[in-house]
């Protein structure tokens, strides 16, 4: 099938604690524990994502878990600053995850919040990011250093 | 010995074949024909059948088709990656590799071709689209009514009928979107010199007809078939079914030779492996613009010629409607286009055609990683933002961009050497400053350039000229130097404007076996 995933690269690196990688992703987007069946499908996709991995980035990836506590603001840093795109692409692939799953439709799809509600929001989730951003540039200094 | 073989069951292959069997000649359509899924079984709104049903499998499926934009280097166009719609580009790599140079083609193998997933946004050509072309609109004028009562198409008498021309059989247009009913209630108070907006002309049902039921607005555009959107299997399935055309599967043509006023075409059966013939007197090449190459190339055992490949370079960005930002997301709207803007840009120095879409039909996941806000935020912003965005996709002519080439190696591969897309963002300018009068903003950075392959719309590999010549077509399709053969599909384009190509590509084959059916007649 043409559209279906192989692999891009061979290493020898052995991928490390996929659930675990799953749990901390989950719970830094959904702040709860990961349930079974997300955490099975999540491994079988980032198996697939591990295998195009190179090693360095496998290696970021692997010590981001161990020492970075706010995943959320150090994924958020990565993406802007384009490093450490295992950790981008493994929230990626949670979200679509997790879309599958009828009892986390509320975290896609919200009721009418009125323009000053939606407003509201945004501008809250602007400041959210920022302070995140900041922080995840400290923790990339940090993870860049260890 | 049949009197025409046809090559591909794509949307030229059964225009073509739909021409042949009403001139009363009973063609042999060879295809390698990969198979539809069965249908699906969701009749509830998908937003509705969510909220009560684990969607993995038509979401992302089995073998992960779902996520190959993100498990895979090979980015494609998302619709393409549902797992319902997989069939279409199913074994393409394998059946005929391509080396890609800053191009990403894609074909398929399908009985019904790539457009079982198109956006079946169908629009006549006119003067404008055919200049360069050694025929009129008036040659394919009939062909365009045959089709559009084959079809099933909508649209209305509105601004863009200069653009789009005739009327004439239209179904009534489906029911706007509430996001794109604001924005085109705005164009209608504020309208451009240069910008025109209009209901776009859709291949679906806005009622119900020969069997097809009326499109039922329930969002599952991106993932489950439905036969209110026009895909030429329809017409495929049901001439067989006549018995008004013969049609083999799993047979992969490599070439033809002529002789003695015939054709002997060869073949590869996709499942034994062995080698077959097949000998007609005409032989009509539809094997979509890039296979069809592909075996006048290996026709000739030539592997140096390189021969030019037409696409529509593109741009796509999201509109956001301030507004309706905090509003529900509208989960009723038709998830294909909506309404098309054609833009006589005095910038650009062309005609530009633009789609505009809703934006509820993809996963919501899809939009996560183009939005600027931290992981929770994000989602935050796919509850609130989402609902009151658009998407506008814009085409340009071929000739905005270099000239892409393609070839044949020794070894057999195509070899397809593209340009990265280069198109000027700073010249949307004009339409940017318009929309934002209609109340509808777009911002710089999230405006992407195509990458080049993905408009899907490949055209003038062979084009057609006055006077033919090699690895050309003459005005009835003829390819240069034969005597038999000849191009149906939109290889024989002698030029691509900005207007998307497949419903004029399929006027043509159709006036081109119609040449044909004479000829076979008078013989
Ligand atoms: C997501 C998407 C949206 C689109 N939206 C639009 C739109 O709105 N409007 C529009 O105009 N166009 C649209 N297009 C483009 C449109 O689908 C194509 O232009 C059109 O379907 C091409 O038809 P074709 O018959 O030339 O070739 P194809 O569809 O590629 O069909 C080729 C046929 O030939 C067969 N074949 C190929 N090689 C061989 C061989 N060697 N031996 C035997 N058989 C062979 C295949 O099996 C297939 O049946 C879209 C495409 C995509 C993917």
């Amino acid at each position: 099938m043409q559209n279906s995933p192989s692999p891009r690269t061979d290493s020898t690196v052995e991928p490390q604690h996929p659930d675990r990688g799953a749990a901390r992703i989950y719970a830094a987007v959904f702040r709860q524990t990961i349930p079974e069946m997300i955490l099975e499908r999540f491994v079988q996709a980032a198996t697939v994502l591990d295998r195009r991995t190179s090693d360095e980035e496998r290696v970021l990836y692997d010590h981001a878990l161990k020492r970075i506590g706010d995943l959320e603001a150090l994924e958020l840093a990565a993406r802007y600053t384009h490093r450490v795109p295992a950790l981008s692409d493994r929230f990626r692939l949670m979200v679509y995850i997790v879309e599958t799953d009828p009892d986390h439709q509320h975290y896609y799809v919200g009721s009418q919040t009125g323009f000053v509600g939606g407003l509201l929001s945004m501008v809250g989730g602007g400041f959210q990011t920022t302070v995140k951003l900041i922080k995840g540039w400290f923790l990339l200094k940090r993870l860049g250093s260890a | 010995m049949h009197n025409v073989i046809v090559v591909g069951s794509g949307a030229a292959g059964v225009a073509a074949a739909l021409e042949l069997s009403q001139c009363r000649i009973r063609p042999l359509v060879l295809d390698v024909g990969e198979p539809a899924h069965p249908p699906g079984d969701v009749h509830d709104n998908f937003y509705d059948y969510k909220r009560g049903h684990d969607t993995y499998e038509m979401t992302i499926g089995r073998d992960l088709q779902g996520l190959s934009n993100l498990l895979t280097d090979r980015e494609v166009p998302v619709k393409l990656t549902a797992p319902y719609i997989d069939y279409v580009t199913r074994n393409a790599h394998t059946l005929s590799p391509i080396d890609e140079v800053d191009f990403c083609a894609i074909q398929s193998f399908a009985s019904g071709g790539l457009a079982n997933a198109w956006g079946a946004g169908l629009y006549r050509y006119t003067d404008h689209d055919l200049e360069g072309f050694p025929i009129q609109p008036g040659d394919l004028d009939p062909y365009f009514e045959k089709l559009t009562e084959e079809i099933g198409i909508c649209g209305e008498a509105d601004d863009l009928e200069g653009d789009f021309s005739s009327t004439l059989g239209l179904l009534p247009p489906l029911e706007l979107s509430r996001n794109i009913t604001r924005f085109y209630d705005a164009y209608r108070r504020r309208k451009h010199r240069e910008i025109r907006i209009g209901r776009a002309r859709v291949g679906a049902l806005s009622g119900a007809r020969n069997a097809r039921p009326a499109y039922a607005y329930r969002s599952l555009d991106f993932f489950q078939e439905s036969t209110a959107v026009y895909s030429p299997r329809y017409t495929l399935d049901r001439l067989s079914f006549e018995n008004r055309i013969e049609h083999r599967t799993s047979l992969l043509v490599k070439r033809w030779r002529e002789h003695d006023g015939a054709v002997t075409v060869e073949a590869r059966d996709t499942v034994t492996g062995e080698q077959c013939t097949f000998e007609a007197k005409k032989l009509l090449i539809a094997a979509g613009a890039i296979n069809t190459s592909k075996i006048v190339l290996q026709s000739h055992d030539d592997y140096e010629t390189v021969l030019p490949l037409l696409e529509n370079p593109a741009l796509q960005f999201p509109i956001v409607l301030p507004k309706l930002i905090g509003s529900a997301l509208d989960v009723t709207a038709f998830g294909l286009v909506q309404l098309n803007l054609v833009w006589d840009s005095q910038t650009y120095g062309m005609r530009l055609q633009g789609s505009i879409m809703d934006i509820t039909a993809p996963n919501r996941a899809e939009f996560f990683a183009s939005l600027p806000y931290s992981a929770r935020a994000n989602l935050a912003l796919i509850r609130t933002l989402l609902p009151s965005m658009l998407v506008m996709q814009l085409f340009f002519p071929a000739s905005s961009q270099p000239v892409t080439h393609i070839s044949l190696q020794a070894n057999g591969h195509l070899r397809i050497v593209g340009h990265p897309n280069t198109l000027d963002l700073r010249k949307l300018g004009p339409l940017l400053r318009y929309l934002r009068r209609l109340g509808a903003w777009t911002f710089g950075r999230l405006l992407v350039r195509v990458p080049a392959g993905h408009s899907v719309h490949y055209a003038g590999t062979l084009p057609m000229h006055e006077s033919g010549g090699r690895y050309r077509c003459t005005p009835d399709g003829r390819l240069g130097g034969t005597e038999n053969v000849f191009i149906a599909d939109s290889a024989s384009f002698s030029r691509l404007t900005a207007k998307n190509m497949s419903f004029a590509m399929m006027a043509n084959a159709m006036r081109i076996a119609h040449g044909v059916a004479k000829e076979v007649k008078n013989r």
